[in-house]
């Protein structure tokens, strides 16, 4: 039977028609899985941790607020201004080390002001608070820092660990003294006793990140790029890029898409990736007045938690900022009351996004996105092209038609 | 059912109180209403933790308990007396190891319980550890010397926990309480000479200092350079060449490559002090603190739990001679004693002779030959 063009349509229509309905037509499967008889039990398991947690957290905030107050009434015996230490004895040796760093660093950076700033290293062991059990900070070095309230020109910053210093690993004391812990006890207070309370917007942009870009203060020296330095000594924090030979492949272990771009050089991404990206709303009263910041520790090493759009040297920014432009440049745009995209412009004359994409490329090297080709490439592209056209032709006019 | 309604209630609480008013300044005085407030919704809700789904060994629920010199055990019904008697196989061991030192393992509560699931006639030891959960966890068999052996093996590891943490990062493994024995002596020996770096080397062919630096009880500025000859220390690079090349390839080429002493020396100074492998494998360490113990006698393990300083101190202290007279006769035993002779012995010999030409005998025997 020859196939005409109305068989061909009928048997496609036919075909059509059948694939509709058998996939239309659901066939009696297995009945929907009943309620999950556990309900009740994970519902128990939640509210059971979800209590707890809460519990802990305000037994932990009610230990940090007595710790503080104690170290308070220390200072006030002889209250003066500008920095003081305040070391506990289970720290040993290494607390004339961190002393010394400590007070070195604020020197170099605010040298002298007339806000008193406590800085403190103390052993926090206990384990409960009014009879409800509590985190003991173990060795990840968590700081805290109380910026001065209004009326209140006192900065605090802890450093907490739960044990004696002589009982843990050797390198909890390297840690202990690294550049970036003893940058981050000094950072938040540096700021405030420097340059005052930040301005309405620079306030909020760096409480609800967390200080995450003004967690280190080193005003003096710019902390060396991370693709020059051996992997051995680069922080902890830096270390866990690895597997690839190329360094820009590296990079991108290291620094999320929203900085690749902003490395790349793509306009309005690196401004983007400072001033926007996932804002912490939660808990706004705690964190009105409170930084929480930790000094270095393995944990960041081997499980980094969420890593900032502009990579593990984030924490850096403001400092370099502070660095570049300088204390009275610095100062106004840290006390502006405008956006903060336009602090920075109107203090500085260039646009953060410009900035940040210099620091950026100077930290982590330049990159290149997209898939264009190297130069090279077209170039090579282009006399195979012309040798294969050559080739050709010579070949055609080697052709005699008979 | 009753419950759930509850835990709503301490939840929605929990949330209430815990969420501060804006603006609320962060006082004690305000975080102990708080607390207080959350304490008496928790303790009210009577909350208990829902059981955990991982794999963990739990200690359960158990009735009796033993106390039999050093231990204390919580036994399931009818493990009492198993338990009472492997405790009694062990304790005249541990005593004799560690001396008063043996009596801490009464701050921990061992556990002796039957298997949990359908075969309850399995038991199961070990310790007991925050949260209910079983720590050091083994299957055991029902026979009183089995479990003492168990149990002496998990008690080195607790008593060796009790020491102070740099010594206990020194030495890597467990003080072991069995009394010196050519078996111990000649596994130190093999170790010392299998160790691969030229400090054991040079240890196992008499040079004594030598021995101090593999031990590790000297402080040593440059270990890589001290402890590994040229050969090592190549071998150390390329075992690190992966991240060595990606810091500085064309550089690691020419230390592996054409052979430049400084470029070699350049790129092991890279390497991080912690990833410098041991000279001696934990093994001769603890070799070695064993016969510093058998050398100080009575009372040696709790001089050494109690002493301070570096750890040729303590060794010192524990042996009761300077350490160089320990690292001398441990050497001595290791090296030159009968005990340590990790030769085949005649009986060995005659027997392996006699097996073969029986074989032998039997193979030509065989009909095939015929």
């Amino acid at each position: 039977m020859a196939l005409t063009i109305w068989r061909w349509f009928v048997a496609a229509a036919a075909g059509c028609a059948a694939i509709w309905f058998g996939l239309a037509a659901k066939a009696q499967g297995k009945p929907a899985p009943a309620a999950s008889s556990d309900y009740g039990s994970g519902f128990k398991a939640n509210a059971y941790y979800a209590s707890l947690a809460t519990i802990r957290q305000s037994t932990d905030r009610l230990r940090l607020l007595t710790i503080r107050d104690s170290l308070l009434a220390i200072a006030n015996r002889r209250p003066a201004p500008g920095l003081t230490v305040l070391l506990s004895d289970e720290f040993g040796s290494a607390g004339s080390q961190l002393d010394s760093l400590l007070r070195n660093r604020y020197a170099q950076n605010v040298g002298s002001s007339n806000t008193r700033v406590i800085v403190a290293a103390v052993m926090d062991s206990a384990q409960f608070e009014r009879g409800l059990s509590r985190p003991r900070p173990g060795w990840l070095l968590p700081i805290t820092v109380f910026a001065p309230q209004a009326g209140d020109s006192v900065c605090v910053s802890i450093l907490r660990i739960g044990l004696p210093l002589s009982s843990g690993p050797s390198f909890i004391t390297r840690n202990l003294l690294s550049r970036e812990t003893v940058g981050s006890m000094v950072s938040a207070c540096s700021y405030y006793a420097a340059f005052g309370p930040p301005g309405p917007d620079v306030a909020r942009w760096l409480r609800d990140r967390g200080w995450r870009l003004g967690q280190i203060a080193d005003w003096k020296e710019r902390p060396e790029p991370l693709q020059r330095r051996p992997v051995g000594q680069l922080p902890l924090y830096a270390r866990f890029a690895g597997g690839f030979d190329d360094d820009s492949w590296r990079v991108r272990s290291l620094v999320p898409t929203t900085g690749v771009t902003c490395l790349a050089g793509r306009p309005g991404k690196c401004a983007e990736a400072a001033l926007n990206g996932r804002a912490m709303t939660s808990d706004s009263a705690w964190r009105s007045g409170v930084v929480a910041l930790n000094g270095t520790n393995q944990l960041r090493f081997y499980l980094p938690g969420e890593i900032g759009s502009l990579g593990p040297s984030e924490g850096w920014v403001l400092s370099e900022m502070m660095r570049t432009l300088g204390p009275e440049k610095f100062a106004q745009f840290w006390r502006s009351t405008e956006p903060v995209d336009r602090a920075f412009a109107n203090a500085s004359g260039r646009s953060i996004d410009e900035w940040i994409g210099d620091w950026a490329r100077g930290v982590y090297g330049p990159m290149e996105t997209g898939p264009g080709l190297p130069v090279s490439g077209v170039i090579t592209g282009l006399l195979f092209l012309a040798a294969g056209f050559g080739l050709s032709a010579a070949i055609a006019n080697r052709r005699r038609v008979a | 059912m009753f419950e759930i309604p509850r835990a709503f209630v301490v939840v929605a609480f929990v949330a209430s109180t815990a969420l501060p008013a804006v603006g609320a300044a962060q006082t004690v005085a305000e975080y102990t209403r708080r607390v207080d407030s959350l304490g008496a919704a928790w303790r009210a809700a009577a909350l208990q933790p829902p059981p955990l789904a991982s794999e963990a060994p739990r200690v359960g629920t158990l009735s009796d308990t033993v106390r039999e010199g050093n231990f204390v055990v919580l036994v399931d019904s009818g493990l009492a007396d198993l338990a009472r008697r492997a405790a009694a196989i062990a304790n005249p061991k541990l005593d004799r190891a560690y001396g008063a030192s043996a009596a801490r393992l009464r701050t921990r509560t061992f556990v002796l319980r039957r298997k949990t699931g359908a075969d309850t006639t399995q038991i199961v030891s070990g310790i007991q550890g925050t949260g209910g959960v079983l720590r050091f966890a083994s299957a055991e068999v029902r026979e009183p010397r089995a479990l003492a052996n168990s149990w002496i093996i998990k008690a080195e590891e607790l008593i060796t926990q009790s020491l102070e943490p740099s010594f206990r990062e020194w030495l890597g493994a467990p003080i072991q309480s069995e009394q010196q024995t050519e078996r111990i002596i000649a596994n130190g020996k093999v170790h010392l000479v299998l160790a691969g770096s030229s400090a054991a080397s040079d240890c196992a062919n008499g040079k004594l200092q030598r021995c101090a630096q593999a031990l590790g009880v000297v402080t040593v500025t440059d270990p890589i350079k001290t402890l590994y000859d040229e050969a090592e220390q190549r071998a150390l690079l390329e075992r690190y060449a992966f991240m060595l090349k990606k810091m500085d390839e064309p550089k690691y080429g020419r230390c592996i490559n054409q052979n430049r002493q400084a470029t070699c020396d350049s790129l092991l100074r890279t390497i991080p002090v912690e990833g410098i492998p041991t000279s001696v494998p934990p093994v001769v360490r603890q070799n070695f603190v064993h016969y510093a113990l058998f050398v100080g006698g009575e009372g040696a393990f709790d001089r050494l739990a109690n002493a301070t300083g570096t750890v040729s101190d303590r060794i010192a202290t524990a042996a009761r001679v300077p350490t160089d007279s320990v690292i001398r006769g441990w050497y001595e035993t290791l090296m030159h004693s009968p005990s340590s002779s990790t030769a085949i012995n005649m009986t060995t010999v005659l027997s392996s002779i006699f097996w073969a030409m029986l074989c032998g005998a039997l193979a030509l025997r065989s009909s095939r030959w015929r």
